[in-house]
C-alpha cells in the first residue's frame, strides 16, 4: 500500500428535503450523510461499517454523483469531482465502478450476460465488437466462470455466480477504484467466502482500491486494511482495522462490537454490558443535538458538578429518556408506571415515588437532583409533561448533548469522535489509555 | 433428557418440477427435546426452510412428503388440516425471517396478538387485550400499553420482530420454530433478539427449533446442532462438540469459510447440482474415496463420543478418521479478538 491518495472526501453532505402539501413546502431535512471525511489510498481496502440507515450507501452513491452531494468536496487524483464536465464525469465513472448488494436486480433480465458486460464498454466508446467480446470472455474467466456463459441469461445463474458476473462487469472497463456496497450480504456460507476471496484476488491482480460497505463486522475484518465506523451520517471512529476492532474507543463502536455474538459455544449470552440504552436508531430527519449518539450512549458524560455515582447518573438519564418518549399524555405514562406495581395512590408524591422505584434511584440524591425529581413528579401530577421533562433536563445537562465532537487526531491513524477522548473535555476515555489525569496533564501542557 | 417434543424421522420432501424431481429434503432425522434448542445449520438451498415448512404442513401437494414427524402425541404428516390448525399457533408456533411481512399492515399489533389468543382460547376481547399488553412487555417493548394500538408500519424492524415473537408466544407454545429470526436485522438489534430468545426459552420452558446460517447465532443459542447439506443431515451433536470438533468434511469447510481461510480452489460450484447418489458432498470433498460415490454413508460416532455423529465413511470402521480430523479447528479460533481492554466508565 502506498500513501498516494486516490480519492479524498471532505465534509461530504447529502440532505433530502421533506416536503408537504401541494406546493411541496419544505418542512424538514433528512441528513443522510452529514459531514463525512476520509481518504482512499492507492491499493488499499477501506471499509465503512454501520447499521442500516447510517448513510453508508448514500456516501457511495454521492461519491459517484449518482446522488448529487449537497455540500462538501470530493477529489479524485486531486481533481475536483463536483466540478467535472459531462465527459470528465463519464471518464471518472469508468475509473470508479460500483458493485451493488443484490445481484438479482443488478442485471437486465432481457440481456444475455455477454450483452450486459459489453454494454459498459460500448458506453465508454469501444466500437470494435470482436475486441469487446474478447475482453468479456477474459473477464468472465477471471471471475471463475466460463467464456461460453456469455450467451446465458442472468436467471440461469445462482446468486453467487451473479455476483461474480457483477464483479466482471465492473472490471471490463479497467477501473482504479471499486465501490462495493454490501457485495456479499445477499450470499451465505461458502458462497459468501468465495466471492469475498475473489474480490481480494482481483484487488491484487488489478491493483484496485476498494471501498467496501458492510454492516457485517466479520466481512470488514477479513477484507479491509482500514475501517470507518458510521453512525447517523457521520464517521465516529476511523483507523486501521485491527486497531479499531481490538481496541475500539467510541462507545458506539464498543456497543456494536460487543453485540456480535461470540463463536465460542461456552459463552452462551451475547450481552456484555456495553449495550446501548435503546434499540433503535433515531430518525435521520431529527438528529439529536451534540454528539448524535448521546441518547443511546451508556458512557454519556455527567455534568462537571455531578456528585453521585455513575450508576445513579445512568439511571437518571434512563428516567429522562423515559419521560421524553412519545407519550400521548401523562395519563398514559401513569398507566404504564402503575402497571405491575401496587395500586395507584392519589397523592402529590405518587408520581415521584413511582419514578424513583421504576428507575431504582437511591434514597439520597444530590440536592439539585432531589428537587428536580420531586418537581418533575409534581409537574406530572398537574398533567404538565413538558414541565416534568424540563425539570429533569435541567439537572442532566451534559457536554455530549451540547457540543458535537469531531474526529480527534490524537491517535495519528486511529481517530475517534467522542468527548471522552478530547483532552479539552470532561469524561474519561473508555479504553483506559487516556485517564482523566493524562488528559489534564495534556491540557496543562498545552 | 425428557421425551422429545418433536421427532423427525426420515423426512423426505420431493418437488416435481419441469426438470424432474428436486429432492429438497431427502431423509432427514432429528429430535428436539423438552426445553432444548436445536439448530438446523446450512447454506441457502440446503433444505432447512422447506424441512420446517414440511414439518408444520405448510408445504402441500404437488410436493410429495413422506417420513414420520411426531409432535407430542400427534403424527403431523398424516394429520388433517383441522388438526393442524388446532396445533399451529397453539402448542407449536412459527417465527418467520421477515417480521414486517409476517405482520398484517391493516391491523394494530394488539389485534394481531389478540387474534392469536382468541383463536385458540376461549377468552374475552378485553382479557385478550390485557394479555397482549403483557406479552409486549415480556418481549421488551417500551410503552406497551400505547404500542398495542399502533400499526406495524409505526414500528421499527426490531420492534416488529418483537411483536412477531409476542404473537408466537401468545398461546404459550411448547415448541417454537424460528426460521432465520435475526438474519434480516441489524447487528445490535440482532443481539437483543438473540438475548430475548435465550431468556424466553428459560422463562417459558420453550423448545426451540432454530434455522440459521449464522454461526454466531448458533454458538449463542444452540444446545444441539444438525448440519444440513443437500436436504440431508451430515453431522449432528451437542453444540460445543460440533463447534469445537467439526467432523464432517462439509461442516469443516463451512466453518472455515466463515473465517475466510484461504487455500481452497475458488470456483463457483458446479451447475449440475448436488449428486443424489452416495454422499451428497462427494464431488466437492477433498477426502473423497470410491465408497463415497455409491452408498449414502451412515451416521457414525465421532471419536467414540456417544452423542456426536457424522455421516462420513472416515468415521466408520473401515477408514482412519485422522485423515479428516488432522487439522480441525474450533470456531472460537476464528473469533474477533476484542480485548475491550480497560474498564468501562465507572
Amino acid at each position: 500500500m502506498t500513501e498516494e491518495v486516490i480519492l479524498s472526501v471532505r465534509n461530504l453532505e447529502k440532505q433530502y428535503p421533506i416536503t408537504e402539501g401541494l406546493l411541496r413546502r419544505e418542512v424538514g431535512r433528512v441528513r443522510a450523510v452529514d459531514g463525512v471525511s476520509f481518504e482512499l489510498h492507492a491499493g488499499e481496502a477501506f471499509g465503512l461499517v454501520g447499521e442500516s440507515g447510517c448513510g453508508k450507501s448514500t456516501t457511495a452513491l454521492s461519491l459517484l454523483r449518482l446522488e448529487e452531494p449537497t455540500a462538501g468536496e470530493i477529489r479524485f487524483h486531486d481533481e475536483d469531482v463536483l466540478d467535472y464536465s459531462r465527459s470528465e464525469l463519464r471518464e471518472y465513472r469508468r475509473r470508479v465502478q460500483l458493485v451493488l448488494q443484490d445481484p438479482d436486480s443488478a442485471f437486465n433480465p432481457r440481456l444475455t450476460v455477454g450483452e450486459a458486460l459489453e454494454e459498459p464498454l460500448r458506453v465508454h466508446g469501444m466500437v470494435d465488437s470482436t475486441r469487446r467480446q474478447r475482453i468479456v470472455t477474459d473477464a468472465l474467466e477471471r471471475v471463475g466462470l466460463d467464456g461460453d456463459d456469455r450467451a446465458s441469461y442472468p436467471h440461469e445463474f445462482s446468486g453467487g455466480q451473479k455476483q461474480r458476473i457483477a464483479l466482471a462487469r465492473a472490471l471490463v472497463v479497467n477501473p482504479d477504484v471499486i465501490l462495493a456496497d454490501e457485495p456479499v450480504s445477499a450470499l451465505d456460507g461458502r458462497t459468501k467466502a468465495d466471492v469475498l476471496e475473489l474480490l481480494g484476488d482481483l484487488q491484487t491482480e488489478f491493483d484496485l482500491t476498494v471501498l467496501l460497505i458492510s454492516h457485517d463486522v466479520d466481512v470488514v475484518r477479513r477484507f479491509c486494511d482500514r475501517i470507518g465506523v458510521m453512525y447517523l451520517g457521520k464517521l465516529v471512529e476511523c483507523g486501521p482495522t485491527q486497531s479499531v476492532l481490538e481496541t475500539p474507543h467510541h462507545p458506539y463502536t464498543r456497543a456494536l462490537l460487543s453485540s456480535v455474538p461470540s463463536l465460542d459455544a461456552h459463552t452462551p449470552a451475547t450481552a456484555t454490558g456495553e449495550q446501548t440504552l435503546t434499540d433503535d436508531l433515531p430518525d435521520a430527519a431529527d438528529i439529536p443535538s451534540g454528539c448524535r449518539f448521546h441518547p443511546r450512549c451508556r458512557a454519556i458524560i455527567p455534568p462537571e458538578e455531578w456528585e453521585s455515582s455513575s450508576e445513579t447518573w445512568r439511571r437518571l438519564m434512563e428516567l429522562r429518556l423515559y419521560l421524553e418518549d412519545d407519550w400521548s399524555d401523562t395519563e398514559a405514562l401513569a398507566r404504564a408506571l402503575a402497571d405491575g406495581g401496587r395500586d395507584w395512590q392519589s397523592g402529590d408524591g405518587e408520581f415521584e415515588s413511582r419514578l424513583r422505584t421504576a428507575f431504582a434511584l437511591p434514597e439520597t440524591l444530590p440536592e439539585r437532583v432531589e428537587d428536580a425529581v420531586a418537581d418533575a413528579g409534581a409537574a406530572l401530577a398537574r398533567n404538565d409533561l413538558a414541565g416534568a421533562r424540563e425539570q429533569v433536563r435541567a439537572v442532566t445537562a451534559t457536554v455530549c448533548e451540547q457540543e458535537s465532537p469531531s474526529l480527534t487526531d490524537e491517535y495519528t491513524s486511529h481517530t475517534v469522535a467522542c468527548h471522552r477522548y478530547d483532552p479539552e473535555k470532561p469524561g474519561e476515555a473508555l479504553d483506559g489509555t487516556r485517564t482523566r489525569q493524562a488528559k489534564e496533564e495534556r491540557t496543562d501542557a498545552n | 433428557m425428557t421425551d422429545p417434543v418433536l421427532t423427525v424421522d426420515g423426512l423426505r420432501t420431493h418437488l416435481q418440477t419441469e426438470n424432474g424431481v428436486v429432492r429438497a429434503v431427502d431423509g432427514l432425522s432429528f429430535t428436539v427435546g423438552g426445553g432444548e434448542t436445536v439448530c438446523l445449520v446450512g447454506e441457502s438451498g440446503s433444505g432447512k426452510t422447506i424441512a420446517c415448512d414440511s414439518i408444520t404442513g405448510l408445504v402441500g401437494p404437488p410436493a410429495e412428503i413422506s417420513g414420520d414427524v411426531r409432535f407430542g402425541d400427534t403424527e403431523l404428516l398424516s394429520a388433517s388440516e383441522r388438526e393442524l390448525r388446532a396445533i399451529r399457533g397453539d402448542s407449536l408456533a412459527y417465527l418467520f425471517q421477515n417480521a414486517q411481512n409476517a405482520l398484517d399492515p391493516v391491523y394494530t399489533v394488539g389485534d394481531q396478538i389478540a387474534e392469536a389468543i382468541t383463536f385458540h382460547r376461549d377468552v374475552s376481547n378485553e382479557a385478550a387485550r390485557e394479555r397482549a399488553i403483557d406479552l409486549l412487555q415480556t418481549v421488551g417493548l417500551s410503552r406497551a400499553s400505547e404500542r398495542v394500538d399502533e400499526y406495524p408500519h409505526e414500528l421499527s424492524d426490531g420492534m416488529c420482530q418483537r411483536v412477531a415473537i409476542a404473537i408466537a408466544l401468545a398461546a404459550e407454545p411448547d415448541l417454537l420454530i424460528a426460521d432465520e429470526p435475526t438474519s434480516a436485522l441489524d447487528v445490535m438489534i440482532q443481539a437483543r433478539i438473540v438475548d430475548l430468545l435465550a431468556e424466553l426459552r428459560s422463562t417459558h420452558d420453550l423448545s426451540l427449533l432454530l434455522v440459521t446460517h449464522d454461526l454466531r447465532v448458533v454458538a449463542a443459542l444452540a444446545d444441539r446442532i444438525v448440519v444440513l447439506y443437500g436436504g440431508t443431515a451430515v453431522e449432528r451433536g451437542p453444540a460445543t462438540d460440533v463447534l469445537e470438533r467439526p467432523s464432517h468434511p462439509y461442516t469443516q469447510e463451512l466453518f472455515r469459510s466463515f473465517a475466510g481461510e484461504r487455500g481452497r480452489r475458488n470456483r463457483p460450484r458446479s451447475r449440475e447440482g448436488i449428486p443424489v447418489e452416495g454422499c451428497r458432498f462427494h464431488q466437492e470433498c477433498p477426502h473423497v474415496v470410491d465408497a463415497c460415490k455409491h452408498t449414502r454413508p451412515a451416521f457414525e460416532p465421532v471419536e467414540d463420543r456417544e452423542t456426536h455423529h457424522a455421516a462420513c465413511v472416515y468415521h466408520g470402521d473401515d477408514y482412519d478418521d485422522s485423515t479428516v480430523m488432522a487439522e480441525v479447528k474450533s470456531t472460537s479460533e476464528f473469533d474477533i479478538d476484542t480485548s475491550t481492554g480497560g474498564e468501562r466508565d465507572d
